[in-house]
């Protein structure tokens, strides 16, 4: 049953060279698998170089929105009055497209990493956010009373009951941020100098197709790890969850 | 002093609830006393305020109108002493802490002076019978195993008044004899006073020193009925002649208390 999808994508693959080669005028905007893996050779420093301040960009803009995301599940569960004007707050910042707040982002604080990391926070912060904040909620009613009957000390039900509870949740949305941050930080680098963002915007300006498509390649991997790692680290701290106890059994 | 003391007096108690904006009586009148070490049963129709009696006596909610008194004070004040153990038809436990760290779960949340006096968790998995899963996980155990653990947890503060809230309602006929006897061997040896909610007669005759029938909503007090069997009680009695006729007493309360007058 696993094997399935790979031998489904070597056959679009191989159905691709195929085409390419006996296309007479093969489009060059859509470069052959093999000359793709060809430039992953010849460009290798390029794409090195460039993935060093995405990887790190990235890295940092996820850590500071998924804190930022926690930080304010907390605030919301906590403060009850001003949640409804908070969230309201949350879902505007969301809501502002990538693309409009980067420029502004550059006037602010020039060019260089700050701008990008601000991105990636920023597209990686809501899913956490949300997430978190129903997590604090999935206690059940049964348990709180119980603490209640103990007097159990308001601190010390958060750090015991509350936050274990929302771990599966704050797992799940860290899933969805990390490929996020990293799609953040390439739309900031698209108006830096460096940064796969940056290498995507130059082989465009370039015409180097081939480029273009490694670039691509190899943002798509750094989700696909970011997103991977998570899953990983899903089933290690929250094997004990309803969920990913289910997912498990279905993969065994 | 302490002998005359109730360890838990109810005073003439309503208890209203609002259900769209109409006002139901759930509780009206009660007025019973507990005294120190007994087993007390309450039995009625499923919606007759059971579980609301055992909430008031908790602290959980508030009475509409009448006094509730735990060992001379306050509810709120009895739960400030650690004086309760609670168990509910649900065992609640965390399915991220395996069986031992859940027993240990009250230590983790309440204050020194209250971790000071606390029993020993390993001694009380052995009371429950759990010893061999001390590093099971929730999921792995059976519902009355789970349950076993509940009751380890909620002796760990060594509580005065153990609140059983239908406690066994969830498990099978013979699983559920099986805690019965367990119980009752555990609270022999702790000699706690203690309340059970229940729908089974037979339960409440088995376990208790006194049966309480409440009549459906509003929830009055319609019956008590004292139980004489000696302690301990062994499995014996469940097939004594004189348990049925307790059991049948019981029943003939509950059956006439459900009857609405018309």
């Amino acid at each position: 049953m696993r094997v399935a999808p790979v031998v489904i994508v070597l056959l679009v693959v191989v159905a691709w060279e195929v085409t390419e080669r006996l296309a007479s005028a093969a489009h060059p905007a859509i470069p052959a698998p093999l000359t793709i893996a060809s430039t992953f050779q010849t460009s290798a420093m390029v794409l090195w170089l460039n993935l060093q301040p995405t990887l790190f960009e990235a890295g940092l803009g996820f850590l500071y929105g998924s804190l930022a995301g926690v930080g304010l599940a907390t605030l919301l569960f906590a403060w009850r009055t001003g949640q409804a004007a908070l969230f309201k707050v949350v879902v505007t910042i969301h809501s502002i497209p990538l693309l409009a707040v980067a420029p502004l982002l550059v006037i602010w604080f020039g060019v260089g990493s700050t701008p990008v990391i601000i991105l990636a926070a920023l597209a990686c912060f809501f899913p956490t956010t949300v997430n978190v904040h129903q997590g604090l909620q999935a206690v059940d009613p049964a348990n709180l009373e119980l603490m209640r009957v103990l007097h159990a000390r308001a601190p010390a039900v958060f750090m015991h009951v509350r936050l274990p509870a929302a771990l599966p949740y704050l797992l799940a949305a860290l899933k969805i941020g990390a490929p996020s941050a990293v799609l953040g930080a390439t739309i900031g680098e698209w108006l830096g100098s460096r940064g796969l963002g940056y290498l995507m915007f130059s082989s465009m300006v370039n015409y180097q197709p081939p480029l273009l498509w490694a670039t691509m390649l190899l943002s798509a991997t750094l989700s696909v790890a970011g997103f991977s790692l998570f899953q990983l680290l899903e089933r290690r701290l929250a094997g004990w969850h309803d969920s990913v106890r289910a997912t498990d059994e279905e993969a065994a | 002093m302490v002998g005359d003391q109730k360890a838990i007096a109810l005073e003439h108690v309503c208890r209203n609830f609002e259900v769209e904006n109409e006002r139901i009586a759930a509780l009206d009148d009660i007025s019973l006393d507990v005294r120190h070490g007994e087993f007390v049963a309450l039995i009625g129709p499923s919606g007759c305020g059971k579980s609301t009696l055992l909430r008031l006596i908790a602290g959980l909610i508030e009475p509409s109108a009448g006094r509730v008194y735990v060992d001379g004070g306050t509810p709120s004040q009895a739960r400030e002493r650690r004086l309760f153990g609670m168990v509910f038809q649900d065992p609640v436990l965390l399915p991220w802490r395996n069986v031992i760290d859940n027993i240990r779960l009250p230590l983790d949340v309440v204050d020194h002076a209250a971790r000071r006096d606390a029993e020993d968790p390993r001694e009380l998995l052995d009371l429950v019978g759990l010893k061999k899963f001390e590093r099971a996980r929730v999921w792995q155990l059976s519902g009355g195993m789970r349950q076993r653990v509940a009751i380890a947890r909620a002796l760990l503060l060594r509580p005065r008044i153990l609140l059983l809230d239908e406690p066994f309602g969830a498990l099978d006929e013979i699983t559920r004899q099986q805690m019965n006897l367990e119980l009752l061997r555990i609270w022999a040896e702790r000699r706690t006073t203690a309340i059970l909610v229940t729908h089974s007669v037979a339960e409440a005759v088995f376990l208790a020193d006194r049966v309480i029938v409440l009549s459906p909503r509003p929830g009055r007090i319609a019956s008590q009925t004292c139980i004489p069997f000696d302690r301990p009680r062994l499995p014996e009695l469940l097939r004594a002649p004189s348990f049925f006729e307790q059991a049948a007493a019981v029943s003939a309360e509950l059956l006439a208390a459900t009857e609405t007058p018309i």
